[in-house]
Parts: structure tokens; sequence; C-alpha cells
């Protein structure tokens, strides 16, 4: 018959689990269950609870526990409303800013380029550092993170440029040309001819 | 069983589709449901698992909720609905690649 540990028994597991360096709550709650349901397995074979608990212990094991809850905390670490709503949503509002800032210009408002200086802070210094900081977070795809990452902030300077200076920056166009390009080859051109060739080995075969 | 290397990438796919095909699960409940269909090919450690699971939670694939069974909680995972598309999004990208995979290296084997 199965036997439930008792609330002393479950205290034991948390006290275990917060000498080991297990520091979050809902953590906590989450492993001491996972424990608990070990221990009343083995319990269940016939094991008392210290033995029971030992073994719970050898599947769980402590540098797995503070493998958990460095990871936990560091995922934790990234703030959920920075999802990829909020992304669009902030470069959608940028976007409002500089349309804005043209009406200005047109309409001969005064410190219009107060506007520019705003907005472009706002692309260099949070919303381009924001979208690597998602893409690093979101896969572990490096390279094609850092690659799309590098084409964005090009495209954007692109864009920023024009809307600013009504002009295209040379520079800024040919490295999003350039990065689009190397995009192009690595991550599409590459593949598909790679799965051709390989279609056709086989096919000879 | 199979290596760890092996293993990388897969989690959280296998992950989110188990919770595609089941409302809510808990982290004992996913390893030992792997264990048993995988007839013990496939062992997900703790530390993987929950890495993966509070991962996928971190980034709004996953939610949680904390039901109370007997006296102690329990914490339950499900896919939220934009978790849900990127569910389906990763098993369709991992069937490909097993396609593919199975197009350099010769398997013999049919998959669906």
């Amino acid at each position: 018959m199965k036997r439930e540990l008792t609330e002393f028994e479950y205290d034991q597991i948390i006290g275990y689990l917060k000498h080991s360096g297990v520091i979050e709550d809902k953590l906590i709650k989450e492993m001491a269950d996972h424990l608990a349901i070990l221990t009343e397995l083995y319990l269940g074979e016939g094991s008392d609870f210290e033995t029971s608990f030992e073994r719970a212990k050898q599947d769980v094991k402590q540098k797995d526990l503070l493998e958990i809850s460095e990871n936990t905390e560091g995922f934790k670490g990234y703030p959920k409303f920075l999802g990829k709503k909020f992304l669009v949503s902030f470069a959608v509002m940028i976007l409002t800013v500089f349309i804005f800032r043209l009406l200005m210009k047109y309409q001969h408002i005064p410190k219009h380029r107060l506007v520019i200086v705003i907005s472009r802070r706002l692309i260099s210094f949070a919303l381009l550092p924001l979208l690597l900081l998602y893409n690093l977070t979101i896969s572990a795809n490096k390279a094609k993170q850092v690659l799309q990452f590098v084409f964005q902030f090009s495209l954007f300077q692109t864009i920023a440029e024009y809307l600013i200076k009504q002009k295209i920056s040379i520079i800024f166009l040919s490295s999003s040309v350039v990065f689009g390009l190397i995009w192009l080859f690595v991550f599409l051109i590459v593949p598909l001819i790679r799965d051709k060739r390989i279609t056709k080995v086989k096919k000879g075969i | 069983m199979y290596s760890k290397e092996l293993l990388k990438g897969t989690i959280e796919i296998i992950i989110l589709k188990l919770l595609s095909e089941n409302v809510k699960m808990y982290g004992y409940e996913i390893t030992q449901t792997v264990k048993e269909l995988t007839a013990n090919k496939i062992q997900i450690s703790e530390g993987a698992m929950y890495s993966s699971l509070h991962k996928l939670e971190a980034t709004g694939v996953l939610e949680t909720e904390s039901v109370m069974v007997g006296k102690r909680p329990r914490v339950y995972y499900r896919l939220t609905k934009s978790g849900a598309a990127v569910a389906t999004e990763k098993i369709a990208e991992l069937a490909s690649f097993i396609k593919s995979l199975n197009d350099v290296i010769d398997f013999n084997v049919n998959i669906a």
C-alpha cells in the first residue's frame, strides 16, 4: 500500500533543498514535490523514510539541484513582458515618432530635432539591444541570431537615416545588403543546394 | 540509453510535444511518460528537464499552475496560446530535420 509522507518528513525534504542552495519558493515547492514522489515510491517498496529519501537524493543529485536553481534564476532574469509582442509594439511606436517628426518638420514646428534625437537614442540604446537579448534568449543558434541582429541593426539604421535626412546612407544600405546576402546564402541557398545534391546522390544510388 | 549529445536540442521539443497532447503535466510525470514511451531509451535528467521547463516558461511558451495535491503543492505546466504555435512549429522542424537526416544517413526507415 502506498504510504504518503508525513508533514515532518516533507519538511525534512524542504530543509534539504534549502540547505542545498535552492532559494526560490516556487522552485523549492516543485523540487520538493519531485523528491517526495520518488521517496514515496521507495517507501512503497518497503524501505524506511531515511533510506527512501537517500535513494531519492541519489536520483536528483545536489549538483542537479544547483544547476536547476542557477539556470532558473538566469531564465527568470529575462522579463516576460519583453516578448515579441512588446518588441513589435515598441518598433511601431518608434516608427510613429519618426512620422510625427516628419509632420513637425513640414509644419515648421520648432524642436523637431529633439524628436530625432529621442527616436535615434531609442533605436540604438533600447530597441536594438532588446532585440539582440530576445534573439539570444529564445534559442541556441548564436551564429544565426547574431547575423540576424546585425542585419536588423543595419536595416533599422538605413530606414532611420532615410526618415531623418531624406536620403539613403550608403554605408548602412551596403551593410544591410551584404548582411542580407550572407543571410540568404548561408541559411537559404546553401541548404537548398545541399538538399538537391543529396536527393540527386540518393537517386543515383 | 541515448547519449546526452543526441538528446541535446530535442528535450524542449519532447516537452512541447507531450504538452500539446496533454492539457497539463508536472515535472515527474514528464520524465516518466518519456521513459514509458521510449522503453527507457530516452531518460531525461532532472537538471536538463527542469532547466528546459523554466526556460520555456520564462520565454512565454509555457505557463504554470500550482495545484494542491493532498497537503502539498504541485506545479503543472501547460502551453500558452502563443506556445501552442511554437510547439507546432518546433515539432514540424524536428520532423523535417529527421527526414533530412534520413537523407544523409540512409537508415532504411520510413518516417511518416
